[in-house]
């Protein structure tokens, strides 16, 4: 019950005052709000800087790595120590494990983000669509979802790298279907409460189409839940592309990874463990900027706990 | 709650069913030929047909499923095309040291989650709230291999307290089979105490305010048995739901630490028949997995029963 109050509140707050044919004025008002609010936690505006430090490293990968990523510099079996000139060492096949890192972040940005626009494409409509609908429609678009929802997201996702080969795409298109159903319950719960609304029932009289009044009118309304779902997804994402690759059924070389570096230098652990420990601090840093962000985007989105 | 039980483990044999169907169809989409792998340069055509023949793999996809299904039934779950040993006596050799594995470390997890989440409930915004709500969102974020190779790097290689790598069986050696097992489920256990921890803390938080446990701080009861007899178990039940959901994750954490740890439970078995493409192995793995998450997932829903009554008289209403 709360939880339903909580969310046709949450609508209330946004639009307040706002006319609901001018959407562009309304995206704007929501994005100054969440920017305001999430300037009040420290938290989550290191989130948002670590999030953009990270973007930026992976789009400038080439400027700021002083080597290729598959370049070999040492003769091979050299395992150097962190150095001035190689502040993560050289793995075993005399490759920069710092260029490596920094490269492999491209990997990770391109899983964490693409992933959640694959799931997000079919997933928003199902669930626009169950909860503007209800009846049947609902039923069966819901049943099918607790299907998908009923498999442990890891087990599937290896199951769908046995039968699709391992390699990223396949990585973001097995954790894209994975978690249609997610963001399909997340819309479907935001549409029943928003439906609800006057302003709702003012644009049906003004007899619009389905769709406009679901897309430019329903949907809007819902996206706090889906910013902040998919903002903690992307990190989700991240660990799970790292562990495939780690146990193999992810990216594969010569694309660099962490989860595949941290494997691959592993067996090397006792003689130089720096080359094993960096790309893992990297996917924790990288995970926790998306779950800060994620964490303070909630905060600032939730009516709940305005102040 | 007989009853509620009773139809909980209906609703299982058509969920098993369609499990198996999965199981089985993803299976035969898996690309690559077996029997080509198993022979490799050997490959000649009328000894594959033998083989194709002795392992069923030469007949309609419906009858193979239909036979496959009686078997598993009567525990025959086929033989790894590649070593010939039968897969369900391996999945039985390894299943306790997997499911060891997953309850030592939800163990874990809640032993450190249900007490911190509750104190940082009662006094919130302190220094140990922001402590624990802190150490809660590393832990999220900390990939559980990452952790378990950093504490096996401080305690094993650093510290050499404990064994380097290997397992013992619990059967041999309690104290031998712990010290293996304790960093594996520290690794596992401390990324979901995090989970839990936050949860705890927002449930009971939550709790706290309603009318009832006023009620009864104004009846006179003391302040621990208000929260730990009032709020605390109406505040585990959206925990609850977490730990199932949460069941999941830690299964496929489970097979990384394995991996990571060299335990031979059902994950290094799964990846093994992964990385031979030995189909028994890979199908034997998946189903076995699946079946431990249909029935973890069993006993949350009734624990839900114990800890809201509601669904109990919901039940004896229908």
């Amino acid at each position: 019950m709360g939880h339903s109050q909580g969310t046709v509140a949450a609508t209330d707050a946004l639009g307040d005052g706002l006319q609901p044919a001018i959407s562009q004025y309304r995206a704007r008002s929501l994005l100054g709000i969440t920017l305001r609010r999430l300037a009040r936690s420290y938290s989550a505006l290191w989130g948002l800087f670590m999030v953009c430090a990270l973007v930026g490293i992976a789009v400038l990968a080439n400027l700021i790595a002083p080597y290729g990523p598959a370049e070999i510099l040492a003769g091979g079996g050299s395992l150097v120590l962190p150095t001035w000139e190689h502040p993560m060492g050289i793995d075993l096949l005399g490759r920069d494990v710092f260029s490596r890192v920094i490269y492999s972040s491209r990997i990770a940005i391109y899983v964490g983000i693409v992933s959640i626009v694959l799931s997000l494409l079919p997933g928003i409509p199902l669930g626009l669509v169950a909860g503007f609908y209800g009846g049947r429609l609902d039923k069966a678009i819901m049943t099918l979802m607790d299907i998908i929802l009923a498999f442990p997201i890891f087990l599937l996702a290896i199951v769908i790298m046995v039968i699709l080969e391992p390699s990223t795409t396949n990585v973001v298109v097995a954790l894209g279907i994975v978690r249609i159903p997610i963001y399909a319950r997340v819309v479907r719960g935001s549409v029943l409460s928003v439906k609800e609304n006057e302003y709702i029932e003012a644009v049906r009289a003004l007899a619009l189409g389905r769709v406009r009044l679901l897309f430019r009118h329903i949907l809007p309304n819902c996206m706090a839940p889906i910013i902040v779902t998919s903002t903690l997804s992307v990190s989700t994402s991240i660990l799970i592309e790292s562990s495939l690759s780690f146990l193999g059924l992810g990216t594969q070389p010569p694309t660099p990874s962490w989860g595949w570096d941290l494997k691959a230098n592993l067996v090397f652990i006792d003689v130089n463990p720096w080359i094993v420990v960096f790309p893992g601090v990297a996917i924790f840093l990288t995970t926790l900027a998306f779950n800060m962000l994620g964490d303070g985007l909630r905060d600032a989105l939730d009516p709940r706990l305005k102040r | 709650m007989r009853d509620y039980i009773f139809k909980k483990l209906l609703l299982l044999i058509p969920t098993v069913l369609a499990i198996t169907l999965l199981v089985f169809a993803m299976m035969r989409l898996i690309p690559g030929d077996p029997i080509h792998l198993l022979l490799g340069d050997m490959y000649d055509q009328r000894q594959a047909d033998e083989l194709r023949r002795e392992h069923g793999l030469d007949r309609p996809l419906l009858v193979q499923y239909v036979w496959w299904l009686g078997r598993l039934l009567q525990g025959d779950w086929g033989r790894s095309v590649l070593t010939y040993r039968p897969v369900f006596q391996d999945i039985v050799q390894r299943l306790p040291i997997s499911l060891e594995l997953i309850v030592l470390s939800m163990l874990l997890a809640l032993l450190i989650a249900i007490p911190a989440g509750v104190i940082s409930a009662i006094r919130p915004y302190t220094a140990f709230d922001y402590g624990a709500m802190t150490i809660a969102l590393l832990g999220i974020s900390m990939p559980d291999f990452f952790l378990g190779i950093l504490l096996f790097l401080l305690f094993s290689l650093t510290l050499g307290w404990l064994p380097v790598q290997g397992y013992v069986p619990l059967t041999t050696s309690v104290a031998e089979n712990l010290s293996h097992m304790v960093l594996p489920a520290t690794a596992l256990g401390l990324a979901r105490a995090g989970i839990l921890t936050r949860l705890v803390r927002a449930s009971l938080l939550e709790v706290m305010r309603l009318d009832y446990v006023m009620t009864a701080r104004a009846k006179g009861v003391v302040e621990f048995l208000v929260i730990n007899k009032h709020a605390l178990k109406n505040a585990l039940i959206p925990t609850i739901t977490v730990v199932g959901l949460q069941i999941g994750f830690l299964i496929g954490g489970a097979i990384i630490i394995e991996a990571v740890f060299g335990i031979p439970g059902l994950g290094t078995f799964g990846l093994q028949g992964i990385a031979r493409r030995d189909y028994q192995q890979v199908q034997g793995f998946i189903l076995v997995i699946a079946l431990i998450f249909v029935f973890s997932n069993l006993l949350v829903d009734i624990s839900y029963a114990y800890f809201d009554p509601r669904i109990r008289y919901e039940e004896k209403a229908k």
